[in-house]
């Protein structure tokens, strides 16, 4: 794998997996993404070897499940895995996930939650995780009869959690990397948005111009690690596809983020941060 | 026997029987033009067409038993003719003849004409541009390419370099979305003429546009005739026909006519709306022949995001001496219309095999400013239509359609997303050989569909009636021979209404606050 001026040994990259989706979930994405661009067979066969090792033949998921939101963001791989192979264990397995959302417990204006007395950061992040792959549930597989729910998410996050002065989500609470994830998570969630229906696909790219406007403005970002300035970055660039955000003004903009965060980093950190090497992948591949 | 000349420009003139049938005359005529025979004609509206510029005529018609009086017209100015032929367009049915017609409209001067000559022109896009008369000739066919890679592409939409403003130029069903440049373009022009007796072809099949229509691939489909922000815009006499998608779709577009034309497409080909006017202003459609796969006429005005972000009706639009052959609705409101549809009359027409004659589409969400009034019907002939007329204030369109918001019949409040459907009229209707129902007309109970009145309006069934859905809404079931379905209705005026042939009874008529009947000949 080649990002940059890195070499990677697949290998060593395969290696860093731990074989639980919640926690390989950005690796995952990231990879995604590279084999999209570039098809190098290697990386595929590390998605589908990783696919093997989480759902059985029958579709049902072999790794433990959990309560935490993460594993709906590893599930992003089950779409390409699907798309990729036509193995209708992906498509089970990705209901199988997908009803779990349907058992989250939901705050008083509807909001899904791991539970009602999460706080706003816990809930913040969960829906980062969550909200690309229920969009690309409801456009792929549910005919879009979701679409008011997901976009129920997203506005109930921007009116209990943005901040009209600062123009920031969670700006006493959520890291430049919460708040950067989250601009990611907004980026893909538009990918998988159905551009049929316009008024929630141009809500959503509304939505991200702010978050990014916001998060550029912010003087925490200078001091922001690795993995924010990669995952703004993926955000920028994949809002620029989109047409979300005028290329003529980001794409140079998510370039310098992505050499910012470059100069920040070396081999031994890539293969020792999972996260890190996801984020940075994403930013150069999405 | 009385006719008015509706339109004269330096080379043609179109006249307008009066009194004498709805699109076809019940004896044929025929036309002298300066004591010369001209043609023979049974239609209602007719071109004249090889005129000479600046010249006086002296136009009247007579059948065996009538003849008219002698109109007088003097035909305008012309300056030049620009010949595509002199631009090196082969017209030879082979070479690529975009470029030079487009050079010769391009090179067009004002009060010019540019005149295609009979022959096949392939061509893929050609643009229109403002002050500008294009002649497409008898036995001229542009005829288009159906290779993708040859069309331009409109972007739906491109933000403004401050980030506050959009640039719309694409379209699709409603949305601001990336299509393929239509077959004739028009942007932002003024004082276009497109007349002749020639025909433009999409060459749409199966194969090609029509393949998987329902998808996007690599943009939407284009349209036969596109104008975007344009007006005073004249199309007059020619034929269009295999269209990609919508055949002729103007749109943000005002004081457009369109004048004894024909648009074909298979019944059974897909989205070929005949003639879509979208957020117009000031129409008149005249004349026109249609026989297509979708709706004839449907008039649009957006969805939600368009609507919403323009609020802008289609209204004063008058439809007549029109023939709507085998679409799905002669007249349609909607589904599209988040902006609105006011003041329509549609009066003098023929509807023949269609699925609906006025049909009405509006569901919950569409929103505050999808306001439908001051529709008129006065003059219909129908025949072999499923349902002449349908209200359906629970179409199920879009992925939440079916959802209990939209589908439920139980009262919810009015908010920012009620449509409001206000008053219409339909008087002089005469419908034989009705399929499924008289009518079915459902508001919503909340908002209330305002006033329907119905006079003079005589409704009989097939002897073989076809069983199908009145309208398209959840628990609307197959039916044959229902008779007047009104539900939801703040007044119903039923003057003079008769139903013939129906099963059960002739009316069935439930929450309506008020019901003035003034009936004769009422049978069940």
């Amino acid at each position: 794998m080649k990002i940059d001026r890195f070499e990677l040994d697949g290998s060593l990259v395969a290696g860093m997996f731990t074989n639980i989706p919640a926690m390989d979930g950005c690796l995952l994405n990231g990879l995604v993404y590279y084999y999209k661009k570039t098809k190098e067979t290697a990386v595929k066969d590390i998605l589908v070897s990783y696919g093997n090792t989480w759902i059985d033949k029958d579709g049902s998921l072999k790794s433990i499940e959990d309560a935490g939101f993460a594993k709906f963001y590893a599930g992003n791989l089950l779409y390409f895995l699907y798309e990729e192979t036509k193995d209708e264990k992906y498509r089970k397995a990705i209901e199988s996930i997908k009803t779990g959302i349907e058992k989250k417990e939901r705050t008083e204006n509807g909001t899904i939650c791991v539970e009602k007395t999460a706080g706003n950061l816990a809930i913040f992040c969960a829906l980062s995780n969550l909200l690309p792959f229920y969009m690309r549930y409801e456009t792929t597989f549910h005919k879009k009869e979701n679409y008011n729910d997901v976009m129920l998410q997203f506005n109930n996050i921007r009116d209990s959690f943005f901040d009209e002065s600062s123009k920031l989500y969670l700006k006493e609470e959520a890291s430049v990397t919460d708040m950067a994830w989250f601009a990611l998570s907004l980026a893909q969630t538009i990918e998988a948005t159905s551009e049929e229906i316009y008024e929630q696909y141009h809500t959503l790219q509304a939505m991200l111009r702010e978050t990014v406007k916001g998060l550029l403005a912010y003087e925490k970002l200078k001091k922001a690690d690795a993995s924010a300035l990669f995952m703004l970055s993926a955000a920028m660039t994949k809002g620029c596809r989109e047409r979300a955000l005028l290329t003529e003004k980001y794409e140079t903009k998510a370039e310098e983020l992505r050499l910012a965060a470059l100069g920040l980093v070396d081999e031994k950190q890539l293969l020792s941060d999972s996260v890190l090497l996801g984020a940075m992948t994403m930013a150069y591949t999405v | 026997m009385k006719f008015k000349v509706i339109y004269q420009s330096a080379r043609k003139a179109v006249i307008e029987l009066i009194g004498q049938g709805y699109y076809e005359t019940e004896k044929s005529y025929d036309v002298y033009v300066n004591n010369e025979y001209y043609t023979t004609s049974n239609r209602t509206v007719l071109s004249i067409h090889n005129l000479l510029p600046q010249t006086t005529y002296e136009i009247y018609i007579k059948n065996d038993t009538e003849e008219s009086e002698v109109v007088t017209i003097t035909t305008g100015y012309e300056f030049v003719t620009l010949n595509v032929r002199d631009f090196g367009a082969k017209g030879d049915g082979v070479h690529d003849d975009t470029t030079f017609i487009q050079c010769a409209i391009n090179a067009c001067p004002k009060d010019g004409r540019v005149l295609v000559p009979a022959g096949t022109y392939k061509i893929s896009t050609l643009f229109l541009k403002s002050d500008l008369k294009l002649e497409i000739a008898k036995g001229a066919v542009l005829s288009a390419f159906t290779d993708r890679d040859k069309f331009p592409i409109l972007p739906g939409v491109i933000q403004s370099y401050d980030e506050k403003e959009e640039y719309n130029l694409g379209t699709w069903e409603g949305n601001p979305l990336d299509c393929f440049a239509a077959i004739i373009t028009g942007i932002n022009v003024s004082n276009v003429e497109i007349t002749g007796e020639g025909v433009i072809d999409g060459g749409a099949n199966k194969e090609n546009w029509w393949n998987n229509p329902k998808v996007r691939n690599i943009a939407w489909r284009p349209r036969l005739i596109f104008l975007n922000h344009c007006d005073h815009v004249t199309v007059q006499g020619i034929t269009v026909q295999n269209s990609p998608s919508w055949n002729i779709h103007p749109y943000f577009s005002d004081d457009l006519r369109f004048l004894d034309l024909h648009i074909l497409n298979p019944k059974d080909s897909p989205n070929t709306d005949g003639l879509d006017p979208e957020s117009c202003r000031n129409v008149e459609i005249v004349g026109v022949y249609f026989s297509l796969g979708d709706d004839c006429i449907a008039i649009k005005s957006g969805k939600i995001y368009m609507g919403a972000k323009h609020k802008r009706p289609s209204e004063n639009l008058e439809i007549r001496q029109c023939c709507m052959r085998d679409g799905h609705g002669s007249i349609t409101i909607g589904s599209e219309m988040a902006g609105g549809v006011k003041n329509l009359l549609v009066k003098e027409c023929r509807f023949l095999h269609t699925d609906r004659g006025l049909r009405i589409k509006t569901r919950r969400g569409r929103g505050k400013d999808a306001i439908i009034d001051g529709i008129r019907f006065e003059d219909i002939i129908m025949d072999h239509v499923m349902t002449p007329i349908v209200i359906n204030g629970f179409y199920y369109c879009d992925p939440d359609g079916h959802s209990e918001y939209v589908q439920s019949k139980e009262y919810y409040p009015v908010d920012d997303r009620t449509p409001y459907i206000g008053e219409l009229s339909f008087r002089n209707l005469a419908c034989t050989n009705c399929h499924a129902a008289a009518g079915y007309m459902y508001g919503l109970p909340e908002q209330k569909i305002k006033k329907v009145t119905l006079d003079n309006v005589a409704i009989s069934y097939a002897k073989n009636p076809i069983k199908s859905v009145p309208a398209m809404m959840d628990g609307a079931d197959e039916t044959a021979l229902l008779g007047l379905y009104a539900n939801n209705l703040e007044e119903l005026v039923l003057k003079n209404v008769s139903i013939t042939g129906n099963e059960g009874d002739a009316f069935l008529i439930s929450n309506v606050d008020r019901l003035m009947e003034e009936q004769k000949g009422l049978s069940c």
